[in-house]
């Protein structure tokens, strides 16, 4: 046991009086952790277990007390059409935005890219355009977009049709054009996320093989299957599931362009989740929505994970 | 020996640093708490505060109530809510009212969220429409507040509860037709149409005639609600669960569903309605000429019309009750503004606090700052005393006054918000193809039945 008439030991470390022996602290992975795990469990792992928790219950914001009341609100959730609906418009909202996100994202990551390697003006402007588009909230983008899709000519987009005869088109008011809308607007700034992921994956890979490859007679299309794509594998598995995380649980852009209308036509699950609980009350049920997209994301990861099957890269 | 002497120095200079900080706490604790931190100069009424008193009660409103000129979003009103202030400050010299401005979004549910975990500030002003929500919690006035009975029924009806009058609603409002009367002269006899039939054969031929809409109106249930009431439809029992599924109820909202889908069909209002979400929407398109007729509020041609424009071009826009199934019942939808108490108890702060709200519904308070702000009374008695309420301020106000006989306030009960969200959503569905009327109907039906089982 250190004590204060303890020597020194005599590697450089530092025995304290109260006995704690530095060096083993400081070679030891748990303190330079504990910052790191203290946030997730006040500011992550805290919450999750409160929506947990207030999922089984019947808590409401319109009295002070509430009961637990088991899997009520997931067997009300199940059984409910809407739930179902909005199921189906988040898929196709998250599976459109997921394709568009990362298909753009390559395609403008390859094109700059090439710029950079070609010595072309204009890359850095390209890049900085593209990225304003990811630093602008989703609210204000779906400010934007909604009075750029008005239907009327006073509408950017309606009065530029209506220059060529065509239109109004009820970007907003019809279903499908709404949902289509929806889309439109959030690959428009989540794009430039999967951009700079891929083209961030781009300048890893080595150049050496590109020249091995052409050495071996492989054209573009070859040299872009067998040795950019491998290559990138780690980088679209990543920017896939932030990119499907991103587009499951958006809100603020859908909410902002078009409230979930016309009817619930673009009404996801978070939107959903916000309605239960600031115009129903219902936050036992806003809960039982949040744990149902929490799982829907796990789920999801760990398909990718599956599917890229990428475990060793990373 | 150095060690030591610069660890001394550092604990001196942070007992040093603590001893100051704590005393610089003190002083300012010492000055709020005895009272003294108003100098007599001091204004008694500010933007941030009513009174001079050492015992303040937090109180949270809107920038519109704000008695500075300076600050509020209605400057003309300012004066009214500030002698209104001044006299609860002069007979409450022990305490003071800080106001705390909130943004209108996050408000309703800041304030459920506070409320429900036993915190809700001590008072609030509040929509009207909140008010069911907040029952539980709210404080009864009816000490405080005189002859309860002066107030429109559809006050007494959504402010009362178990006899307990809950909130004190300080003006009203009420929705109407707005019309162009050179189009309804052109295209009609004059006069503006009274039935949903009449509104259908004018509108459309507006249309057909016009680069415009015939009609446009916000897709919100409650501007859409009194078509439903006037088929005497009934969207709660007194006890407040839902009784859409009784066959009068649902005929009525069948009925209104199927004529928002027959404006659209007959090409009286475009599709693009569905978007239509706010009512300075409708006043905007109803400046640009993009429509003739629309549902919209009261305030209106105040605000967006007389406020606006450059010459008497407002005054084509005539006011009139809002068409029915049938020309012998109308309704309209009332709502308006109102102040409540969360602070338990009848002494001390509770009680300056229910004074302090008491105020808003005085007859004269009331009166003045309708006449100012260009608001309806809540007291029948206040129209009649033209010592209060001039009703020649603002245009048409003796009209708005015979709308509100046919006043339908939003049912008292919380399962309103669910059928307001499901109604709202029936019509989405409906005026865009997505659903048939009956099908909308049944949906709302269901949900609000499975809500309210829930």
């Amino acid at each position: 046991v250190a004590t204060d008439s303890n020597p020194p030991t005599g590697d450089g470390g530092e025995r304290l009086r109260d006995g704690i022996d530095w060096r083993t602290v400081v070679d030891h992975p748990l303190p330079w952790l504990l910052p790191a795990l203290g946030l997730l469990a006040v500011f992550q792992l805290y919450p999750m277990v409160e929506a947990v928790r207030l999922s089984l219950t019947d808590a409401s914001l319109l009295r002070p007390t509430a009961a637990y009341v088991g899997l009520q609100q997931y067997a009300r959730l199940v059984t409910a059409d809407e739930f179902w609906r909005m199921l189906r418009v988040t898929g196709v909202y998250a599976f459109s935005s997921v394709v568009l996100h990362v298909l753009l994202g390559l395609l403008l990551a390859l094109a700059i890219d090439y710029g950079v390697r070609r010595g072309l003006y204009g890359h850095v402007t390209t890049r900085v355009a593209v990225l304003l588009a990811w630093v602008v909230p989703g609210v204000i983008i779906g400010l934007v977009w909604k009075v750029l899709l008005i239907e009327s000519e006073f509408g950017a987009v309606n009065h530029l049709l209506g220059t060529v005869g065509i239109g109004p088109v009820a970007f907003r008011s019809d279903p499908t054009l709404a949902l289509a809308s929806t889309v439109a607007a959030g690959t428009w700034r989540g794009t430039a996320f999967a951009m700079i992921m891929l083209y961030g994956g781009l300048q890893r890979v080595p150049r050496e093989l590109y020249e091995a490859a052409r050495v071996d007679g492989a054209g573009r299309w070859n040299r872009f299957r067998h040795v950019t794509l491998p290559q990138l594998k780690p980088v679209l598995f990543v920017t896939t599931v932030l990119v499907s995380i991103y587009a499951l649980n958006t809100f603020d852009l859908i909410f902002a362009l078009t409230g979930g209308g016309p009817g619930r036509a673009t009404e996801v699950l978070a939107l959903f989740m916000y309605q239960e609980a600031f115009a129903e009350h219902s936050i036992g049920r806003a809960a039982a929505i949040a744990v149902v997209m929490l799982a829907a994301n796990l789920l999801l990861t760990a398909g990718y994970l599956r599917a890229f099957d990428v475990r060793e890269e990373l | 020996m150095r060690d030591h002497n610069s660890g001394a120095t550092r604990r001196e200079a942070l007992l040093a640093g603590g001893l100051g900080l704590a005393g610089a706490l003190a002083g300012c604790q010492g000055r709020s708490g005895d009272g003294g931190q108003f100098a007599d100069s001091d204004p008694l009424v500010t933007h941030e505060r009513v009174g001079k008193g050492p015992e303040a009660i937090e109180y949270w409103t809107s920038e519109f109530y704000s008695p500075s000129e300076g600050e509020s979003s209605q400057p003309a009103a300012a004066p009214a809510i500030r002698t209104q202030h001044r006299g609860w400050a002069e007979t409450h010299p022990d305490y003071r009212i800080d106001l705390s401005y909130q943004a209108f979004d996050q408000w309703k549910n800041s304030l459920l969220t506070r409320a429900s975990q036993g915190d809700p500030p001590p008072g609030s002003t509040l929509d009207s429409f909140w008010v069911p929500d907040v029952y539980n919690y709210l404080q009864p006035l009816t000490d405080y507040v005189d002859d309860v009975d002066d107030f429109f029924p559809f006050v007494r009806e959504t402010a009362t509860r178990d006899g307990d009058l809950l909130a004190a609603w300080k003006y009203t409002d009420c929705r109407c037709l707005y019309y162009r009367q050179d189009l309804v002269d052109e295209y009609g006899d004059g006069e503006p149409p009274r039935t949903w039939e009449d509104l259908v054969n004018l509108g459309g031929d507006i249309a057909a005639g016009e680069d415009a809409a015939g009609f446009l109106f916000q897709t919100g249930a409650f501007s859409n609600l009194p078509y439903f009431w006037g088929q005497g439809g009934r969207l709660v029992d007194d006890e407040g669960a839902p009784v859409l599924d009784e066959p009068a109820n649902r005929r009525a909202l069948v009925r209104t569903l199927g004529f928002l889908r027959r404006l659209v069909d007959e090409g009286v209002t475009p599709k693009r309605v569905a978007n239509v979400a706010e009512y300075e929407t409708l006043a905007r398109e109803a400046r640009n000429g993009q429509t003739a007729m629309f549902v919209g509020g009261n305030w209106q041609i105040e605000k967006d019309f007389k406020n606006v424009a450059d010459d008497d071009r407002w005054r084509r826009w005539k006011v009139a009750e809002i068409p029915m199934r049938s020309a012998d019942r109308f309704a309209t939808g009332v709502g308006g503004w109102t102040e409540g108490v969360f602070l338990e108890g009848d002494s001390g702060r509770a009680a300056a606090l229910k004074e302090f709200v008491s105020r808003f519904v005085e007859p004269e308070a009331m009166g003045r700052y309708c006449e100012a702000a260009g608001l309806l009374p809540t007291r029948q008695s206040v129209f009649e005393n033209e010592d209060y309420f001039s009703s020649d301020t603002f245009p048409y106000q003796d009209r708005f006054r015979g709308f509100l006989e046919h006043g339908v306030a939003r049912p008292a009960f919380p399962i309103y918000s669910t059928i307001s969200s499901e109604f709202e959503n029936a019509i989405g569905a409906v005026v865009t193809g997505q659903s048939s009327p009956e099908a909308a109907a049944e949906t709302v039906i269901e949900n609000v039945t499975e809500e309210y089982e829930a």
